[in-house]
């Protein structure tokens, strides 16, 4: 089997890693995540541990939580739905190309078989 | 996650790739974490950028194997805890939509290893919570217990 190029990866995209990092420091800003690490280190805490105590000392007030937005929701379906449905059809292409691989291992038989002896 | 991840190359001990297989042919994909402060690490992944250990994120490769990258994403962070068992994850998708799915993923798949894994969700500037099924948020810290 022949093995197969990887594809070009992507040229002109911006660092994705330095995007997420920028995006995630804006989001944590006011969290209180970042400096809850930083106290317990001091006590000598894990971070893992100081993630733990800061949600136990705080409750997310209801009213600050964004309401489920039904048109993402059904994008998202759309999307797993899709994405299944390549992954039906990859398969189903799969067992018919080898369906066909096996006709064709016949026929070359059945030919052979018939062919004149010389 | 029903998918069996693929094969897992790792780069460094904070970076890995896999190559994702389908009809769009063969993809590299890198998945990295980056220390955003000290003990939090941001999971991000993505298709190669050229000669890098770099990812775009914003790549829609639709290559038909969306849960076996998604399988292969998740048993990094299984490797990530090894090594750094008492460091926590931060994880937000590249636009609401992917958050949206990692929510969901988060809330069905690792529910299996409530024993081992606490996930905490947030919404912007306010302090993070236990993840709850009914709520959504914009980014998730992940854990080991």
């Amino acid at each position: 089997m022949q093995i197969q190029e990887l594809a070009q990866p992507t040229k002109t995209a911006k660092s994705g890693s330095k995007r997420k990092l920028e995006r995630a420091r804006k989001m944590l800003n006011g969290t209180g995540v970042l400096n809850a690490i930083e106290e317990g280190r001091k006590k000598g805490e894990t971070p893992a541990q100081s993630i733990d105590r800061l949600v136990r000392e705080h409750t997310l007030k209801p009213k600050n939580a964004p309401s489920p937005d039904p048109f993402i929701d059904a994008i998202i379906d759309e999307w797993c739905a899709q994405t299944e449905t390549i992954e039906v059809l990859n398969k189903k292409i799969k067992r018919l190309q080898n369906k066909v691989k096996k006709q064709q291992a016949r026929i070359k038989e059945l030919e052979n078989r018939s062919a004149p002896k010389r | 996650m029903s998918a069996a991840p693929y094969p897992i190359k790792t780069e460094d001990e904070l970076v890995f790739s896999f190559v994702s297989e389908g009809p769009r042919g063969r993809i590299r994909k890198i998945v990295r974490f980056d220390l955003i402060g000290p003990g939090l690490y941001n999971l991000g992944f993505g298709d190669q950028l050229e000669n890098s250990l770099d990812f775009d994120d914003f790549a829609n490769t639709n290559n038909g194997d969306m849960k076996k990258v998604l399988a292969t994403v998740i048993s990094t962070i299984f490797l990530f805890f090894e090594k750094y068992p008492n460091q926590a994850l931060y994880v937000e998708g590249s636009d609401s939509i992917r958050t949206r799915l990692y929510i969901r993923i988060a809330n069905n798949y690792f529910d299996g290893f409530k024993e081992t894994i606490a996930i905490y969700g947030g919404i912007k500037n306010s302090v993070p919570e236990k993840l709850s099924k009914d709520k959504n948020y914009d980014y998730l810290i992940i854990k080991k217990k």
